[in-house]
């Protein structure tokens, strides 16, 4: 979702420990945070106990495969790993609006008293650290109005509403029981091929 | 909702056979993620999940059950057709691979032994007009 | 108390004051009087100056709004809840507004309500609530909803992620139609009873309404590469004769004529227009050019077919960035006629339709500024007139 000014207009402190590293234990935690608020997967104890996973790690110091891997794009040259309470965190590529990272809420978290979408649309974002390229899911947290905590203007291959897949002005709460628009995530899919 | 017995069956077939993302042991180098299936989650798993399970009710679900409709002409020319295939501007090689992902890794034990491939030729010949 | 002379000298200025309202003298001050009551105004009656203004007020979407503006003297005449990521449509007859928004029962939660609410344009009163069957939630586009040249015909993009569009019928206040348009989006009108989308594989599908239980959807073939250089969906239409100019990313503008099945002509280049080389694309996205960009990204004026576009100079992927100049250009020549600098980077761009015209532009702090479009010069502002100033249209456009 929405809006236009690409300012960082509020800098969150760089946590302690927002390394990348602790990013593999995160997405450990995003995949099951996504499966337990599936409820229909939640059900299906058997599924979940054998669901595929996911590369534990998609992000790590794997330098030596791409070292000569160059960012993709304006963004994702001055992108950083650092702090993803920043517009400029790389994930945040094509991340059009308020950042649930500054309002409550995590990279891949809702805020508290929010609702995570099952939808999103996936995009493509190039991390500084291993110069390889991650798929990223856009997901909205719902079910209250904006958060307003830093606004920013991510725009790395959105295209127009009419291309819904890629497009990042669209409310993704579709399947939330609320399409009101609190703020976005970027949860890692997978590295990009 | 879909019923229950069914998927769970489908489900435990498939995460027994159709690792998704080609994962590894925890401490593996990351692989990455085929074309097909990079093509699939930037195009349609938004919405379809990125497993092929999304929400009931309101967006098809796909794994374990999209098979059945590539067993018959009229399901695979429906496939060929939804907006999201039909207009894709995918190459017809690539967008046969993203189907036969969709057929073959999501599908499950809903796609019949013996259910054909889609081709590049299929995939030419069914949207030749339309774009 | 004692008589002072500063107390006398009061009494006798009443004195004066009552004896002065009971005679009609011009030129003296109003009295003040005893009893004021209160009432409402109605609008004075439109001139081509009468600025419709979009507030998405981002922060907290669901308290948009839309203000009357008038443009000679730079004042809010009044205002229209638009809850949500609302549409505003203008009654080509100028009777009324009709405001596609959605709202909850109990504010942030509760039943969701889309709605097509009609206000009266004399009095600004809310004359009718139409539910609709949905709507697309989503920033704002301005073809997220449109009203045939007649005014018939209200047209609201839908989208569940299934696209649709619903079709109101503003005589019978009822929802008539949901015309599926699978793969697409928007809705530009054309004529009394049509409308387009534009497709995800670079096409236009084209729907004539005539028969709103039959709608027959036509499908052209691609003629922009969606996924390279891409159209933007604020392009510039005109409802009654169908003339629209898709503008993409990278500056290139085709021209086309909607309706029962549209013409498209051989695009050309805002850049070369300019007499520069054309935007480089995404294959080159360090490359810094002039582009298209910002939010309600160009404006058409009729009486010379003259598009007045908002330009930045960026990279590739900056289509949202406000822009910094307006270009007018010659859509009959394909000739830049000048370059205006705006007083404030801006989202949007309108011009008014009139001989006398105002140019429209906006900042990111929520001022309007109303320009002389051959000088460019700054002839009136508000300075905060809102918080997030999207769009802008004026009467006729």
């Amino acid at each position: 979702m929405p809006p236009t000014r690409p300012l960082q207009t509020r800098g969150g402190q760089a946590r302690a420990g927002r390394t990348i590293d602790r990013l593999s234990e995160r997405a450990t935690r995003l995949l099951a945070g996504r499966t337990s608020r599936r409820g229909l997967l939640a059900r299906l104890g058997a599924w979940s106990a054998m669901a595929p996973v996911l590369p534990i790690l998609p992000v790590r110091r794997a330098l030596a495969a791409d070292a000569a891997a160059r960012p993709p794009t304006p963004f994702a040259a001055a992108a950083q790993a650092g702090d993803d309470t920043k517009c400029n965190y790389w994930r945040y590529c094509a991340l059009d609006g308020y950042l649930c990272s500054a309002c409550g809420g995590g990279v891949h978290s809702c805020p508290p008293g929010t609702e995570a979408s099952p939808t999103s649309w996936i995009g493509t974002c190039f991390n500084p650290i291993d110069s390889r390229s991650y798929l990223v899911a856009y997901r909205d947290c719902c079910g209250q109005d904006a958060c307003g905590q830093m606004n920013c203007l991510g725009t790395d291959g959105d295209t127009p509403a009419y291309r819904p897949q890629s497009n990042n002005d669209i409310i993704w709460c579709y399947g939330a029981k609320s399409l009101m628009y609190n703020c976005s995530t970027a949860a890692i899919v997978g590295l990009a091929g | 909702m879909p019923g229950s017995a069914g998927l769970r069956r489908a489900a435990i077939l498939l995460a027994a056979t159709i690792p998704l993302c080609a994962a590894g042991a925890a401490d593996a180098e990351p692989q990455p993620i085929g074309a097909a299936q990079s093509a699939y989650l930037m195009r349609c798993g938004g919405c379809h999940g990125i497993e092929g399970v999304s929400v009931p009710g309101l967006i098809p679900t796909l794994r374990g059950r999209v098979g059945a409709l590539a067993g018959t002409a009229k399901g695979r020319d429906y496939m060929l057709h939804l907006p999201n295939v039909a207009m894709s501007r995918l190459d017809d090689a690539t967008l046969a691979s993203v189907l036969n992902f969709v057929v073959f890794g999501l599908g499950g034990a809903s796609t019949a032994p013996g259910t054909p491939p889609f081709t590049a030729h299929q995939v030419h010949a069914a949207l030749r007009d339309s774009r | 108390m004692t008589d002072s002379p500063s107390r006398r000298r009061l009494v006798a200025l009443a004195a004066t004051l009552l004896v002065a309202s009971g005679q009609a003298g011009a030129a003296e001050p109003d009295p003040i009087p005893q009893t004021e009551q209160s009432d409402v105004l109605t609008l004075p009656p439109p001139g081509p100056h009468r600025l419709l203004v979009t507030d998405a007020v981002y922060n907290h979407a669901k308290d948009g709004r839309a203000y009357l503006v008038d443009g000679d003297s730079a004042r809010m005449l009044g205002m229209m809840p638009a809850a949500y990521n609302a549409n505003i449509v203008a009654d080509p007859k100028g009777g009324h507004y009709y405001v596609a928004e959605t709202i909850w029962t109990r504010g942030n939660r509760g039943t969701r309500q889309d709605l097509l609410s009609i206000y009266d344009a004399h009095t600004l009163a809310l004359s009718d609530e139409i539910s609709l069957p949905g709507r697309a939630l989503i920033t704002t586009k301005r073809q997220d909803a449109d009203i045939s040249a007649d005014g018939h015909w209200v047209y609201v993009y839908n989208m569940t992620p299934s696209n649709s569009v619903i079709m109101v019928d503003t005589i019978t206040k009822k929802v008539v139609a949901s015309v599926p348009v699978p793969g697409c989006g928007l809705a530009f009108a054309w004529g009394d009873h049509g409308f387009a989308s534009l497709c995800a594989n670079g096409a236009l599908a084209s729907v004539d309404v005539a028969d709103p239980a039959h709608p027959k959807l036509v499908r052209g073939k691609p003629f922009f590469a969606p996924e390279k250089d891409p159209v933007f969906e604020q392009s510039p239409t005109d409802r009654a004769t169908g003339r629209t100019f898709f503008i993409s990313y990278g500056g290139m503008v085709t021209p086309a004529t909607l309706g029962p099945t549209p013409t498209l002509e051989a695009p050309w280049s805002i850049n070369e227009a300019a007499k520069q080389a054309r935007a480089p694309g995404g294959d080159t996205p360090f490359a810094v050019a002039w582009r298209p960009g910002g939010w309600q990204i160009a404006a058409y004026r009729h009486s010379d077919a003259h598009l007045f576009v908002l330009m930045h100079e960026g990279q590739y992927w900056t289509h949202k960035a406000d822009g910094t100049e307006v270009w007018e250009l010659d859509t009959a020549t394909h000739a830049l006629v000048r370059r205006i600098r705006l007083p404030a980077p801006s989202d949007m761009v309108g011009i008014t339709q009139d001989a006398k015209p105002l140019l429209i532009s906006s900042s990111d702090s929520g001022a309007l500024f109303l320009l002389d479009p051959q000088s460019g010069a700054v002839l009136r502002q508000i300075r905060k007139l809102g918080d997030n100033l999207i769009f802008a249209s004026a009467p006729g456009e």
